[in-house]
């Protein structure tokens, strides 16, 4: 009879530690799929920044002003390196 | 005295399990009460206590050009609220917050104090970084306050195209441009959650079952070229200096496809600071503004009657000196002409020699013409707000509209309508609706709701184009719009503002020139749209709209490395531009 009873006993309480340990397994799941979205939410914050960034180095409006203003530079040395024909020995 | 006491006891006993018996009975009752009659009432206010539905908010789409360069795009930012009724501290917690964000403690108290009985109130949204370290570093109790996520709209070429992107305010509602227009695919799904919260509002768990992520919005293409647009706005800032006007516009499109390459209007404002812009500078005035277009309708309506066959190329048109009698008033020109050729009724801009074509044609044709070309109709660019302008019913018309609506009066029309009639004539004679949508990036694409139709046979938009158009800017009122790599056909136009009496004002003009280039195969066609122009000597179009178009068409054939088909003008209009410059 004890035997019996302690067989049951022991029965039930695997049973529980069994459903414990599954319980623990997952909400350990659901904690990394909650981490998973937001470690991709902060990478695509980071993407669009980081492509934000690109493009204001990259925009036109900063780039023209500074490739023309080369280009007046490089026009205007080249015009001081033509030696004028009565100059030239 | 045993035997009195021993009921006495049993009565007792009885009443002690009685008592014991109802009062479990009453606990039954009240068990079955709770767990079992009043069950979903408790349950659904369980609920309601621990669990909190949440909006994800979507990621707005982005905004790309037509080279894929970033026009609008979108960043998380903290925003940072509390709850005034758990403050505990007012000026301590005022303090705290004041100090971090630079606000003035005592306006931060008195808000707190004010709104005691709230649960919410925003203290400072769109922090910076620096400011969100701050308040982490600050370790103010938890309950009282926290940050709360949401996207703000970043525009990473500056004011660049500002009227034709729009913009959106704090709360991320568009105003304007694409950005309201697309709004509906811009905007994306918010996605919804649930969690779980203790009874000091911590989160203790995510129902993940119940969570819809959030669907981002779509990212559309636009047409615009991003240089292209940074070309025209420079050339039309340089037009506002040096005439000073209440405004002006310029649009460019491709006539073969009716995308539109840039439009721009001033005075202008930045999206990112909607705060600091200018009362009249929200309007786009290429799609709303509409006006008397003037004499830029000229060959719209001759390139119709030729092909009406109701003139012909050779015809010559009496220009009366200059006075013509046309009903109960008296039409006059600039100069006196005489005896003008078709052609030179374009070239010289006569306004009697279109008022006889305004005869020949009649009230129904023009009328017709001028229906078939959509105006009094939106051309259906996708931009919020446009206006149809203003096509009087045939039955209105009267003889004066013989004579006026030929020289563009008695009508309005946006200068957008005005470009498009143009593109229909230089692409060979055919209507496409002007458009801004070229499609999406990393969605299914949607094709744009373009419209086309053959209006005019190609044989007569080339006469119109190559012949007349070429001969305005070559040796008639368009001169100042020569250029020296490119052959360029256009025409001026202008127009005379309403004076408040109601009477054309001589004082206060409108000066437009709508060109493309090259001739024989144009890529762009321009308008540019100058009101009111105040300084620079003249506020004719030919002397204020032409040279900056002219520019506009020389810089962005250039910079489409269009090879020159006009070698022969090179000496004759380079130093023209070299002066501008």
């Amino acid at each position: 009879m004890f035997f019996r009873f302690c067989a049951a006993l022991s029965l039930v309480v695997l049973i529980a530690a069994a459903g414990i340990a599954v319980e623990k397994q997952l909400l350990d799941m659901k904690r990394t799929q909650t981490l998973q979205v937001y470690r991709l939410e902060q990478l695509e914050e980071k993407y669009a920044r980081l492509k934000l960034r690109t493009q204001e180095l990259g925009a036109p409006s900063r780039l023209m002003e500074s490739l023309e203003q080369a280009e007046a530079e490089r026009a205007a040395r080249r015009r001081a390196t033509v030696v004028p024909l009565n100059n030239r020995r | 005295m045993s035997t009195s006491s021993e009921p006495r006891l049993a009565w007792r006993s009885i009443s002690v399990q009685l008592v014991v018996t109802l009062v479990w009975c009453v606990l039954m009752g009240r068990m079955v009460q709770v767990q079992w009659v009043q069950r979903e009432k408790f349950a659904s206010r369980a609920t309601r206590q621990q669990q909190h539905a949440e909006v994800i908010p979507s990621r707005p789409g982005d905004l790309y050009d037509r080279r894929g360069r970033l026009l609008a795009t979108t960043v998380a930012v903290q925003s940072l609220y509390i709850d005034p009724a758990r403050v505990v501290d007012s000026f301590r917690t005022a303090c705290v917050l004041a100090n971090a964000l630079g606000l003035d403690p005592t306006e931060v108290q008195q808000r707190i104090i004010d709104h005691r009985e709230k649960r919410f109130m925003w203290i400072k949204r769109r922090l910076s970084e620096a400011e969100v370290s701050q308040i982490l570093a600050a370790n103010l109790p938890a309950p009282e306050w926290s940050f709360r996520a949401e996207y703000q709209r970043v525009y990473p070429q500056g004011a660049l195209a500002a009227h034709v992107l729009g913009w959106r305010d704090i709360d991320g509602t568009p105003h304007g441009g694409v950005e309201e227009f697309f709004h509906t695919r811009l905007r994306g799904q918010p996605g919804r959650r649930t969690v779980v919260r203790d009874a000091r509002s911590f989160v203790i768990n995510v129902l993940e079952g119940e969570t819809t992520p959030a669907q981002p919005g779509e990212n559309i293409q636009l047409t615009l070229d991003t240089v292209c647009q940074l070309h025209v706005e420079r050339r039309m800032d340089e037009l506002m200096q040096t005439h000073q006007p209440v405004g002006a516009c310029a649009t460019v499109l491709d006539p073969a496809t009716g995308e539109v390459l840039a439009m721009v209007s001033r005075p202008a404002f930045d999206p990112s600071h909607p705060e600091a812009a200018p009362p009249d500078s929200w309007r786009n005035l290429s799609i709303q503004a509409a006006y008397e277009p003037g004499s830029t309708i000229k060959p719209v309506i001759v390139a119709w009657g030729l092909d009406q066959e109701k003139l012909h190329t050779s015809d010559t048109l009496n220009c009366e000196r200059g006075a013509y009698r046309m009903g109960p008033r008296v039409l006059h020109d600039h100069h006196r002409y005489g005896v003008l050729s078709l052609k030179d009724v374009l070239v010289k801009s006569s306004n009697i020699g279109m008022a006889k074509i305004g005869e020949t044609l009649t009230n129904p044709g023009l009328h017709d013409l001028m229906t078939r070309f959509n105006f009094g109709q939106r051309t259906g660019i996708e931009l919020p707000g446009e206006l149809p302008g203003t096509l009087h019913p045939l039955e209105k018309w009267t003889i004066y509209s013989t004579g006026s609506i030929p020289m563009g009066q008695e009508m309005l029309a946006t200068p957008l309508q005005i470009l498009a009639a143009h593109a229909a004539l230089a692409n060979g004679g055919r209507w496409i609706t002007p458009h801004l949508y070229l499609g999406s990036v990393g969605h299914a694409s949607i094709a744009p709701n373009v419209m086309s139709t053959d209006l005019v046979r190609p044989e007569t938009t080339r006469w119109v184009v190559e012949e007349a158009m070429v001969d305005v800017v070559q040796r008639g009122t368009g001169t100042k719009a020569r250029l020296a790599d490119y052959s360029l056909f256009g025409k001026t136009g202008t127009s005379q503002k309403m004076d408040p009496d109601g009477q054309y004002s001589h004082t206060r003009h409108i000066s437009s020139f709508v060109c493309g280039a090259p001739v024989k195969n144009p890529r762009v066609v321009v308008i540019v749209t100058v009101d009111e122009p105040t300084r620079g000597g003249s506020d004719y179009g030919g002397m204020v709209a032409a040279p900056a178009a002219a520019d506009i068409v020389n810089d962005l054939l250039k910079y489409m490395q269009v090879p020159s088909d006009h070698p022969t003008q090179t000496v004759e209009a380079a130093p023209q531009k070299a002066a501008r410059r």
